[in-house]
């Protein structure tokens, strides 16, 4: 999306728009024009999920009284219908064919950022933690332009708090300096110097090659492949939050942030505290928390929760195992936790151990890139047989095993 | 029983090592990372052996948990909901 021109130029009539209109009619201008965009990009989904949107909006309430408390399941397992219809189902009807690769619909415009924020305000009108507010503002978060399609994952009542009084010098400068952070990692850093590095890394293509020539390539070959695929993926990513946050400051709301220099963290739970932040925040939430509350038992509440994450991004194998993987790490680093505890040796940890913690803790994530190559390629199969690569070890290859 | 203000705050001293002095009644503990998933744990086992109560599964989310003053007013609650 923000590759066009018209996103920019939406953009920046919107935001002089918004800031000219008087206050009260601002969140209905705002919603009107992000929807006008974003329809004219997928009109069906859009109506659709207008039609959810309102849904929500009249009936979540009525799920706060205790006779009408069924409707908070209706609307969930209905949003998560629509979700899996387009996102799941097809993966899992390829895999009951035997087909090997799923003929997917069209997936709607940013269903997935649409469908966690719905269950986030359903979950929490039910629970009577959100403040009274405008429909205006309730369809100004749920199509706010700069986040629709690829986030953060924005807290209506964050939304509703976070919104600076008026524009002024210092919030243009601001949203114009985060939007330029965001445009330099997209096409500078990603577009020029990883290109630059490694054309089309990451391609089915390139993949392909690697799987072709695995047992041959040298491990640490392997290793700045997975390293490379790790640094694209936060680059880009960061990249679209910086822009979002931004661009969304000079519409006048200041939303959550995304990423806090996860590759600076000393542990793979730090890590998960700094990556992708809206969305460990939801699964912490609405997965970790029930789950913790309905089993008491830490290990499942943490693989349920990661597992979560990992189908968020997509219903294939390899982003499963990529959510097992990390709750595997989660989990490991807690025992070892516990057991310096036990022995009495936690406490401050010094430069070095910090310094080999970051080390080890960016070598564990990168691993997990190498089951996301198999997602380009054949599936997980082909991701296990790169991790294995990266400890020295050759999984055969399907076609060897059969 | 009843969970004291002063013996949360001495739990949270001693296992987040956030200092009394710095500990706000509304600092998120949770949600912005202090607290990691297995003090989360912790802290509900802390608070159910404070309270004498056992918070049930729907009880167990961050607007009971999050912060001093959430923790407080849940314990509060639930003592006062206690015959």
């Amino acid at each position: 999306m923000i590759v066009g021109a018209a996103f920019w130029v939406v953009l920046a009539g919107a935001a002089v728009a918004t800031w000219l209109a008087p206050a009260r009619v601002r969140p209905g201008l705002l919603a009107a024009v992000s929807f006008v965009f974003l329809a004219r990009l997928d009109p069906r989904g859009l109506a659709v999920m207008l039609a959810f949107a309102l849904a929500f909006r009249a009936l979540a309430p009525l799920a706060a009284r205790p006779r009408r408390a069924f409707v908070l399941p209706v609307l969930i397992v209905a949003i998560l219908a629509y979700l899996a219809w387009f996102k799941y189902l097809p993966p899992v009807l390829a895999a009951l064919r035997g087909a090997g690769e799923a003929v997917s619909p069209v997936v709607p415009l940013g269903l997935s950022y649409f469908s966690f924020k719905l269950i986030h305000y359903a979950l929490e009108t039910a629970r009577g933690n959100l403040p009274p507010s405008g429909l205006g503002s309730y369809l100004a978060w749920v199509f706010l332009l700069p986040t629709f399609t690829a986030g953060p994952i924005e807290r209506f009542d964050h939304f509703l708090a976070a919104r600076p009084p008026r524009l002024d010098g210092a919030l243009v400068a601001e949203g114009l300096t985060r939007v330029a952070h965001g445009l330099i990692k997209k096409f500078v850093l990603v577009g020029i110097v990883i290109e630059s590095i490694s054309p089309g890394h990451g391609t089915p293509a390139q993949v392909g090659r690697l799987l072709a020539e695995l047992p041959e390539r040298p491990v640490p070959e392997v290793w700045g492949f997975c390293a490379l695929s790790f640094l694209t993926m936060y680059l880009d990513f960061s990249a679209y939050s910086d822009i979002a946050i931004g661009a969304s400051l000079l519409l006048g709301y200041r939303i959550m942030e995304n990423f806090d220099w996860p590759i600076l963290a000393s542990d793979i739970s730090a890590f998960w505290s700094r990556w992708h932040m809206t969305l460990t925040g939801w699964c912490q939430s609405y997965v970790f928390m029930p789950v913790l509350g309905l089993t008491r038992r830490l290990t499942a509440a943490i693989f349920a929760g990661f597992l979560a994450i990992g189908l968020w991004h997509a219903g294939t194998g390899c982003w499963a195992a990529w959510g097992l993987y990390h709750a595997a790490g989660v989990i490991a680093f807690h025992a070892w936790q516990s057991a310096r505890e036990r022995r009495g040796a936690a406490g401050e940890v010094g430069p070095v151990r910090r310094a080999a913690g970051t080390l080890l803790t960016l070598a564990f994530v990168t691993g997990s890139f190498a089951l996301l190559a198999g997602d380009e390629a054949g599936g997980l199969r082909d991701g296990l047989r790169i991790l294995a690569r990266l400890a020295g070890l050759d999984l055969p290859a399907r076609a060897e095993a059969s | 029983m009843a969970l004291t203000r002063q013996r949360l705050l001495e739990w949270i001293e001693a296992r987040l090592g956030v200092r009394a002095g710095e500990l706000t009644d509304d600092l998120p503990l949770f949600s912005t990372g202090n607290l990691n998933s297995r003090r989360m744990l912790e802290l509900v086992t802390f608070v159910e052996r404070e309270s004498g109560i056992r918070m049930k599964a729907a009880e167990l989310r961050l607007d009971n948990l999050d912060t001093v003053a959430r923790i407080l007013a849940y314990a509060a609650r639930q003592a006062s909901s206690t015959p």
